[in-house]
């Protein structure tokens, strides 16, 4: 209901100065801006209205016209209060409209700023000034005899207690009823039985609900207010609902979809009718109406509703069969809502995929598709033992896929709905492909993030527990190396002692391995500087490091992940290359890191699979950072692996994204 | 008169580890380790109290770490020395410590005669550093070429490829199909030579190249 709240304040803000909006002329005679500012506030533009507000308010204070300087701060105070949720600001300039009325002695005005100090206060959460303000504004109205004016301040009363005293706001908003009536205020009149409409409707009483709506539409006809009148509708459509009147329900909302000018509402309306048609099962006409909702609410940008309308959207597409829509849907539905938080919405993605998957698969009969996949099997299967499983798995969808659209040319005759279906496989092969990937991502991450906390756990174990026994043992072997006299025992105790030194040194280069201490400490670059540094002193090698532009202090999992790869392909330039001179740089781009290392080694066939531990565990990392790795080498001239990563903000976020 | 004993206080959270130092240093006479702390809230509390000459301390510590733990203990008590005795032979961490004000680095595989040297080094207003942690530090120094001064960047061997053609005057276009890679490749590789060589054209590119002898 906050579009209706919403709507209704803005209501309130036009209707309440008890300025009819034809008097716009009378205004542009004496204050060009604030005839301005009524048009920006038709139109609601909110920057321009303030702006406007605020020469207007600064020129009168030039000029000391007192009387329109209280009008323009009673505007801002307005402003701030409908407008943006300011209550500070509201408070502050409802006070300076209120001193500059007293002082001229416009009760009437003095009265309605008092009354905005009172809705100030209620927002800013101090409810006994605010009904202080509110008593006084009352006394005030009953004081010059504006009995009439009461009925706007009860509706203000009864919007600020409403949080509160649920039915002392039920109190107010009769009195304001009533008292619009008496004075003959329509459109105060009509605001008030939409809003006692929502009572009763919430209270479950439909038949008084009927009574206020049939009065709203009346005033609201005389009004020629289409708003109001949608409104009135729409809740006549509620009520309806509750008594199970379907032709009523749709019925009322398309009078309220056919009687509103405005775009949102219109939306709003669809949407809430296509709820109402998935409730009721009829999938089909509910994704029709959600289709215009959506198209609607695309037109006027409206995020936050298209969320709705995709939320209300995946039910009916699924039920009607349409899975493949459902998937799309579901997909834009995640993109709206932040994925990463919401698991339940994943769990129905991963449903929808998997049912998809399943009617693919039932259309699979056809022979030609069978000697199809076969062919693929057949070149798979030379290949498969050196890919890794996500590689297979991108495969076997893939030909899946193709066997579908397959099947699909065979059905589709013409070369207009053959070029509508590839496309359609196109686009679904992608989400198909990203999800998988996004799975895909998920386990490599948790399996990586697992592996490294356990590896972490047990480095430090190692480093610090088991490495502080080795070091007391030497010690201890020092001490008796002093007290015993006998020098075939020293020779003894001192070999134990290089033993124990050995074994020592030994453990702490396991530990480093296992978790670099100086990465989570002083960052990649020096962590990556320590570990050349070893290597240059502990084996044969020479390995240059050099970075350039290097200046991102990397999320650690990241850092972690970049320093495993680079340790991986050193170790195996060394190791399996022979490498005698190493080559390790790092270059920072605007948009991407990139890491070389080159090696003199003995080089390698790079059309050859490649095999080992090492580098599925490199290729998993790579994954997991979304990098790319290319590999140069001949056979006897070296090498040179260059990899390419995104760069954190640049990195998209895990979730089944639009882009192939 | 009686000479003054030099106190320790020993900070490290294995139990084993202060047995070894107290065994250690059980036969010097003029070294006596007046309390240990398991923690760095521990050795914070008892030093409001004592008035230890020498802080022996662990990097790698439950609640705080050693290296914090050292600035926060030189902060509040200037006079207080610091010994840092860890597991951790990385020159990042002898270095960082340093910084942080300690006046000694030893690894925790030490011998008996070289605890006691540290600590009376330390005491007599010196810095010691292990003959391990000075070797450590020595390396470093000697291997890297300062960043500053006298630093000859160092490219692949494609950059080389592409770099002698651009010194040829062969186009973007000619460089990528002499050596078969696409031009954008080409155009990567030229960015990475300016990036490296701290050029912003291939005027510029040329005249470093020559100046760092990558090109004759």
């Amino acid at each position: 209901m906050k579009w209706f709240r919403y709507s209704l304040l803005v209501f309130l803000m036009l209707g309440l100065e008890g300025v009819p909006r034809a008097q716009v002329n009378e205004f542009y005679q004496d204050s060009l801006h604030l005839a301005l500012s009524y048009g920006a506030a038709d139109s609601l533009d909110q920057e321009a209205l303030l702006e406007h507000l605020m020469q207007g308010i600064g020129q009168s204070r030039d000029l000391q016209q007192d009387y329109w300087h209280a009008r323009f701060a009673l505007r801002i105070a307005l402003y701030y209060g409908v407008l943006t949720g300011r209550p500070d600001s509201l408070y502050k300039y409802s006070l300076e409209a209120r001193e500059k009325f007293r002082a001229i002695g416009r009760q009437l005005e003095e009265a309605r700023a008092m009354m905005f100090l009172g809705i100030a206060e209620f927002q800013l959460g101090h409810e006994e000034p605010a009904m202080q303000w509110y008593t006084a504004a009352g006394d005030l109205y009953q004081e010059i005899g504006a009995d009439s004016l009461l009925a706007s301040l009860y509706i203000n009363i009864g919007h600020s207690i409403k949080e509160v005293d649920y039915p002392l706001y039920i109190e107010y908003l009769k009195k304001a009823n009533s008292l619009s009536r008496q004075f003959n205020e329509p459109r105060q009149e009509a605001i008030t039985c939409l809003g006692l409409t929502d009572v009763y409707l919430e209270k479950n009483d439909p038949d008084s609900a009927k009574i206020y709506i049939d009065r709203a539409i009346i005033l609201s006809r005389e009004l020629d207010d289409s708003q109001l009148l949608s409104y009135s509708y729409r809740n006549l459509a509620i009520t309806e609902k509750s008594k199970n009147n379907r032709v009523g329900v749709v019925q009322n909302y398309q009078s309220a979809i056919n009687s509103t000018k405005n775009l949102r509402d219109k939306a709003i309306f669809y949407t809430q009718l296509g709820e109402y048609y998935s409730d009721i099962e009829w999938h089909h006409s509910a994704d029709s109406v959600l289709q215009i909702a959506e198209s609607l609410a695309r037109e006027i940008g409206a995020s936050q509703l298209l969320e709705l309308i995709y939320g209300a959207w995946r039910r009916p597409l699924e039920k009607s069969g349409q899975l493949k829509q459902a998937l799309a849907i579901s997909n834009l539905y995640i993109d709206l809502k932040d994925s990463l938080h919401n698991e339940n919405v994943r769990a129905t993605v991963a449903e929808l995929t998997s049912k998809y998957e399943i009617e693919l698969k039932e259309k699979e009969n056809s022979k030609l598709l069978a000697t199809n996949i076969q062919q693929e099997l057949d070149i798979t299967k030379l290949n498969l033992a050196n890919r890794n499983r996500l590689f297979l798995i991108l495969i076997l969808s893939a030909f899946i896929i193709s066997g579908w659209l397959f099947y699909l040319n065979r059905q589709k005759s013409s070369q207009q709905k053959l070029k509508i279906a590839q496309q359609d496989a196109h686009i679904q092969k992608q989400q198909l492909l990203a999800i998988q990937k996004d799975q895909e991502l998920v386990a490599i991450k948790s399996i990586v993030q697992g592996q490294e906390q356990e590896r972490g756990r047990i480095a430090k174990e190692l480093h610090d527990g088991l490495g502080g026994i080795f070091s007391t043992i030497k010690l201890s072997l020092d001490h008796i190396t002093k007290k015993s006299e006998r020098l075939d025992e020293h020779q003894s105790i001192a070999h134990s002692r290089s033993l124990v030194d050995k074994a020592g040194k030994e453990l702490r280069r396991i530990a480093q391995n296992m978790m670099p201490s100086t990465l989570s400490k002083f960052g990649l670059l020096v962590a990556v500087e320590d570990l050349v540094d070893e290597m240059n002193i502990q084996s044969q090698v020479e390995v240059s490091f050099q970075h350039y532009q290097v200046d991102l202090e990397f999320p650690e999992d990241m850092s972690l992940s970049i320093y495993r790869i680079i340790q991986e392909l050193l170790h195996n330039a060394v190791k399996h290359a022979e490498a005698t001179e190493i080559l390790l740089q790092m270059v920072q781009h605007d948009n991407h890191l990139e890491i070389v290392v080159e090696d003199n080694g003995k080089g390698f066939d790079v059309s050859e699979p490649r095999q080992g531990a090492g580098l599925l565990n490199v290729e998993s990392r790579l994954i997991y950072l979304n990098a790319n790795m290319k590999i140069e080498s001949e056979k006897g001239n070296g090498a040179s692996i260059s990899l390419e990563l995104p760069l954190p903000d640049t990195i998209p976020e895990i979730s089944a994204g639009q882009e192939p | 008169m009686m000479k003054k004993m030099i106190e320790l206080l020993v900070v490290d959270d294995h139990k084993i580890v202060i047995n070894g130092i107290k065994l250690a240093l059980k036969d010097q006479r003029e070294i006596q380790i007046i309390d240990y702390a398991l923690s760095a809230e521990d050795a914070l509390k008892k030093l409001t109290n004592l008035k230890p000459d020498i802080v022996l301390l662990d990097i790698q510590l439950p609640d705080m770490d050693g290296l914090d733990l050292c600035k926060e203990i030189k902060k509040r008590y200037p006079q207080v020395r610091i010994i840092g005795i860890t597991t951790f032979t990385e020159v990042s961490f002898i270095a960082e410590m340093l910084r942080n004000g300690a006046d000694g680095y030893l690894f925790k595989d030490t011998s008996e005669k070289e605890l006691a040297e540290a600590i009376k080094t330390v005491y007599y207003g010196n810095q010691y550093l292990s003959q391990e942690v000075n070797r450590k530090l020595v390396d470093q120094a000697l291997q890297k070429p300062s960043r500053r001064t006298g630093f000859i960047p160092k490219i692949t061997r494609r950059e080389q490829e592409v770099l002698n053609l651009i010194a040829a005057e062969h186009t973007t276009q000619e460089i990528a199909d002499q050596l078969f890679l696409s031009v954008s490749t080409v155009e990567k590789h030229r960015m990475n030579l300016c990036i490296k060589l701290e050029a912003r054209n291939s005027v510029g590119l040329l005249k470093k190249a020559i100046k760092f002898g990558l090109i004759s």
